[in-house]
């Protein structure tokens, strides 16, 4: 997939020793060396691959980054402006593209061009990545309302794409509705073995994907990225207020830190949620540090 | 035997005479395939987004003129090894266009896709514009040089005979 839009000698420099599968990230900015990361470490991209040196690295260049998310756009930038103006743009098989650069405004964000900075997210399907801390979501047959939290890159996307090919995998009788903001979670085209139980919609927000999804799709649990939007809390309120069950995600350290945030805050006075898990990258990504109940009680792993 | 020969030359020339004439015929056809292609491209940029090789892809299999099929395989093969377009890559095995049109052609693909579809559809329209005022050249000139270099070609080809007969 990144052989799609990435230049040949930064690809061929890339998998000379890693495969795809390895990657983090990718860190281009204009005028600096490549940088690539590897289970929580940081390399600098060589034409031999990665090294440890800035001195042997591949510089990137600003036309580079034009040429880069050209191609990532299909040669069709009019058909991703609209997550462009968000700041990322997500291609086939769900690598995410953060995009840094000058943003053109006229009353309203017209788009990003003189790109700066690019960060290549690579996601990872892990098979039974979820297994742990499954039967947390699903107890007795009931379904929690559930939100993991975690830092950027702790694998929260990973663990909930898992979660979702679980239930599939099981034969459990849920149709699993995806509001999939950023086309993370499926990979978009060509994107990822969710099980035969699923239906998403992408790149609309999570708000109208939800109150659409409910309205439409009739699901047993609504799965979601990245809360944070002021919108999202009413769409979720709606969705348990509905029947609806909820697995989403929210960056955070820890849940002491969640509380410092009003919205959720009162989501955890309201007891809304039924389990908490927390992620960390302190043994690799994906460390599970605890799950915890409505009370914010210890169910498995760690202290809070 | 000679009057064989001499049948031959008239098939000959009114080959000759056809193949010209046809020239613009098919100079006609193209312009105006390219300016419908034009327009339907820019209705499914602005209803569905579809990325360009869809599009393309689509809009080719409904195509029937020969050389608008040459070139939007030509323009597809960009897209899908995406590599730097080229005029002689485009126009590679096209041979009706001249070299102003075929610089005017390149540069309306060249353009595609690297703005929003606000932009994107303006400069579409444009080339709308450009195509249908080519259209409207080819179809004066098709008018005018169709049936003369038809009938050249049998009045030569029998003015040939009569002398030689």
């Amino acid at each position: 997939m990144l052989k799609d839009f990435l230049p040949h000698v930064i690809y061929n420099a890339l998998t000379s020793k890693l495969s795809e599968y390895e990657i983090n990230e990718i860190r281009l900015r204009a005028g600096k060396p490549i940088t690539v990361i590897c289970n929580t470490k940081h390399y600098f991209l060589s034409e031999n691959g990665i090294c440890n040196s800035p001195n042997q690295a591949i510089f990137a260049s600003k036309e580079l980054l034009i040429d880069i998310v050209f191609k990532a756009s299909d040669y069709s930038i009019y058909s991703v402006n609209e997550q462009l103006k968000q700041g990322f743009l997500t291609v086939k098989g769900g690598i995410r593209l953060g995009i840094c650069g000058d943003v053109a405004i006229d009353s309203e964000i017209k788009t990003i061009n003189n790109f700066s900075s690019i960060c290549i997210r690579v996601p990872h399907q892990i098979k039974n990545a979820s297994l742990p801390i499954f039967n947390h979501v699903l107890n007795n047959g009931d379904i929690n309302n559930t939100l993991i939290i975690s830092p950027p890159g702790a694998g929260k996307t990973t663990l909930l794409r898992d979660l979702i090919f679980q239930f599939s995998n099981h034969n459990y009788p849920y149709n699993i509705f995806i509001a999939d903001e950023r086309g993370e979670i499926t990979g978009g085209e060509d994107g990822f073995n969710l099980g035969h139980f699923c239906d998403a919609i992408c790149f609309l927000n999570k708000k109208d994907s939800m109150l659409m999804g409910i309205r439409s799709m009739s699901p047993d649990i609504i799965v979601t990225d990245e809360l944070g939007a002021e919108d999202d809390f009413y769409a979720l309120q709606y969705a348990m207020n509905c029947g609806v069950k909820v697995v989403a995600t929210v960056h955070a350290q820890n849940i002491e830190e969640l509380k410092r945030k009003p919205a959720f805050a009162k989501l955890i006075e309201d007891k809304y949620f039924k389990r908490y898990i927390v992620l960390s990258k302190e043994n690799g990504i994906g460390t599970i540090e605890g799950v915890y109940r409505e009370n914010l009680t210890r169910v498995y792993g760690g202290a809070i | 035997m000679k009057i064989v020969i001499l049948f031959c030359i008239v098939v000959l020339c009114s080959y000759v005479g056809f193949g010209v004439s046809a020239n613009y015929s098919e100079r006609k056809k193209f312009f105006f395939d390219l300016k419908h292609f034009a327009s339907a491209l820019k209705n499914e940029i602005n209803f569905s987004l579809t990325k360009l090789v869809e599009i393309v892809t689509k809009l080719n299999t409904q195509i029937k003129d020969k050389n608008l099929n040459q070139l939007l395989c030509n323009y597809l093969l960009y897209l899908k090894t995406k590599k730097e377009i080229t005029v002689d890559g485009l126009f590679n095995n096209i041979c009706i266009l001249r070299q102003q049109e075929k610089e005017n052609i390149y540069l309306f693909f060249k353009r595609l896709g690297k703005v929003d579809v606000f932009n994107q559809i303006n400069e579409i329209e444009n080339y709308i514009n450009i195509f249908e005022e080519y259209y409207l050249l080819a179809k004066g000139e098709s008018e005018k040089f169709c049936p003369l270099y038809t009938k050249m070609g049998i009045l030569i080809g029998l003015f040939v005979v009569i002398i030689f007969a």
